[in-house]
């Protein structure tokens, strides 16, 4: 039943990611310079300039080119990079995982940090901890995820020397980028935690579980936390796609061999296969994400009908 | 932060904007290399940047281009979603389908990766920072309007115009479209902020503006090269933009409080 509905999720991306797809294929197309001047180089003759644009299959329908190019999609090739005449897929396909781990940590901190300070201020709304939690939400939300990663590298990095500042190695190097890029959901997921914790602590199970002298402590985690936590769950999955905005400009203040500054390469270079290729990667991660989040949710929640 | 405190600030970032060539400031673009780098003074309030311009100088105009990006953005957001959600919630059916599944493609991209993209296709310049910014938040307004008219549209007072042979495109001006108000003004102020956040990240990252150009994003990716000795090239503008987050996003929940009951419940 389940992996039936995790296979329909999955079917479901199919138009949505076609549609992408042919999207990019369009409006790169719209980049202006002349992509077979950019390979040929300067001095290239007409009749050179012609046979590239033959092999690119340049001179086809448009429709006929993006039919082309689904079918080398589904082969696993998404075609050369201008720049560096290396195949897409190694260009991207080198730099994803330092991409993916800094997503997957910046996750993973603003789940635990979100739910943790959401859960904090929920428990006495109005103390001091709730107090903290709005301030840290509050910066969160309103300061730039770039700016943020500027203070952190000036405080941690410089004064104070405690976590190193450019570079992919070990944990301590996943530390400042992982917090930076998790900041601004960590702000939502604990404003959103704190909301549905004290809404389900309200209801009559919960005063049900006090009223026969159940200890605070088992009431929130056993009874509480369980239902409080679908929301936060939900929109983990929305938050990946800020994550990875964040991810790529983040890559770049912290010197993370990732696939952000491949994209700020490729766009300042019109390298347009590179771009193509890594809208389609990720859109396809983004919208896999959320499909697992949907099967997740329905593991956790027995009352959601699959279909 | 208070509601007043807010607009006021809102009101000296809009001013600045509007009359900040005629302050008595210096010149933003006037180098003085001998000054570079300096703390604040009485000469320059907020110092001075690598190349000796007056920080206070450029903030004030930096304010001018947040005002143009984010309002600019919201504008275009504005004008493409809004008729086409309701169109959308109003008619139902396959226009609604198509639409539904074009604005979910345009959430599944990241906002910055489709800002680039947008900026990579039409070439630099501002007009094409807030072009790109505001095909964000397009489907934003769009998904609101779209579901503020599905529930309107079966209103009483909806139905009775109907009834009384208005045509769609009186109804949803003359009775939809008012009471879509409130919302979207909700939206819009949170949504200036997002854009102006986006504005500046594109900026900081080279991309749209060139790097002289005083504008808070790029002024920031000008000085890092300069952060450790100059750390106020970066916290400065950092800390007027997250006052304007703020100030936007109070005005923004309070607008929301006062127009919608069922939220306040919530609060308490």
């Amino acid at each position: 039943m389940l992996v039936a509905y995790a296979a329909r999720r999955l079917l479901d991306l199919l138009p949505t990611l076609l549609l992408v797809s042919f999207v990019v294929f369009v409006s790169v197309r719209l980049i202006p310079g002349d992509p077979v001047l950019a390979i040929a180089g300067p001095e290239a003759t007409p009749e050179i300039m012609a046979e590239i644009r033959e092999s690119l299959g340049l001179n086809e329908p448009l429709f006929t080119q993006y039919l082309d190019y689904l079918q080398r999609i589904v082969r696993g090739d998404l075609g050369t990079s201008i720049r560096t005449k290396q195949p897409v897929w190694d260009e991207i396909g080198r730099r994803l995982p330092a991409t993916l781990e800094l997503a997957a940590a910046g996750m993973v901190v603003s789940l635990v940090l979100g739910i943790g300070l959401g859960v904090m201020a929920a428990l006495r709304p109005g103390g001091p901890l709730d107090a903290f939690a709005r301030l840290v939400s509050l910066f969160g939300v309103s300061s730039p995820t770039f700016w943020t990663g500027l203070l952190f590298v000036l405080a941690f990095g410089y004064y104070w020397r405690i976590f190193p500042i450019a570079g992919r190695g070990g944990l301590d190097n996943l530390v400042l980028p992982a917090v930076t890029v998790a900041l601004t959901s960590v702000a939502f997921i604990s404003r959103l935690t704190r909301a549905s914790l004290l809404e389900v602590l309200s209801q009559d199970y919960v005063r049900t579980a006090r009223a026969k002298g159940a200890k605070p402590y088992t009431t929130i985690v056993k009874h509480a936390l369980r239902n409080a936590l679908m929301s936060p769950i939900t929109v983990a999955g929305l938050e990946f796609g800020r994550l990875l905005s964040g991810v790529i400009v983040i890559e770049i203040i912290f010197a993370w061999p990732g696939t952000g500054r491949l994209l700020i390469n490729a766009i300042q270079f019109r390298d347009f296969p590179i771009i193509q290729g890594l809208v389609l990667t990720y859109a396809a991660l983004y919208a896999s994400i959320n499909v697992g989040v949907d099967v997740l949710y329905a593991v956790l929640d027995p009352r959601i009908v699959l279909d | 932060m208070g509601v007043a405190t807010s607009g006021v600030i809102l009101i000296v970032f809009v001013l600045s904007a509007l009359i900040g060539p005629w302050l008595p400031l210096p010149d933003p673009y006037a180098q003085r290399i001998i000054a570079s780098l300096e703390g604040p003074s009485l000469e320059h309030p907020l110092g001075t940047d690598q190349l000796g311009r007056d920080m206070l100088s450029r903030i004030v105009a930096g304010a001018r281009y947040s005002l143009v990006i984010g309002l600019g953005a919201v504008g275009i957001g504005v004008l493409v979603g809004v008729p086409l959600g309701m169109l959308a919630g109003y008619r139902r059916g396959w226009l609604d389908k198509v639409f539904s599944r074009v604005i979910d493609v345009f959430l599944a991209f990241p906002g910055i990766i489709l800002a680039l993209m947008v900026v990579a296709i039409l070439g630099p310049g501002l007009n094409s920072l807030v072009i790109a910014v505001g095909l964000r938040s397009f489907p934003v307004f769009g998904r609101v309007s779209r579901g503020e008219t599905i529930a309107l549209r079966e209103r009483e007072y909806v139905q009775g115009a109907r009834a009384l042979g208005s045509r769609g495109r009186r109804v949803l001006a003359k009775h939809i479209l008012p009471n879509l108000a409130g919302p979207l003004l909700v939206v819009a102020s949170l949504q200036t902020a997002t854009a102006i956040l986006i504005g500046a990240t594109l900026t900081f990252l080279g991309v749209g503006i060139s790097p002289e150009v005083p504008e808070w994003g790029a002024m920031m990716n000008a000085a890092r090269p300069y952060m450790l000795r100059a750390p106020h090239l970066i916290i400065i503008p950092g800390v007027t933009m997250m006052i304007v987050m703020v100030a936007l996003n109070t005005i923004g929940d309070y607008i929301r409080d006062r127009s919608d009951p069922f939220s306040q419940q919530i609060r308490k």
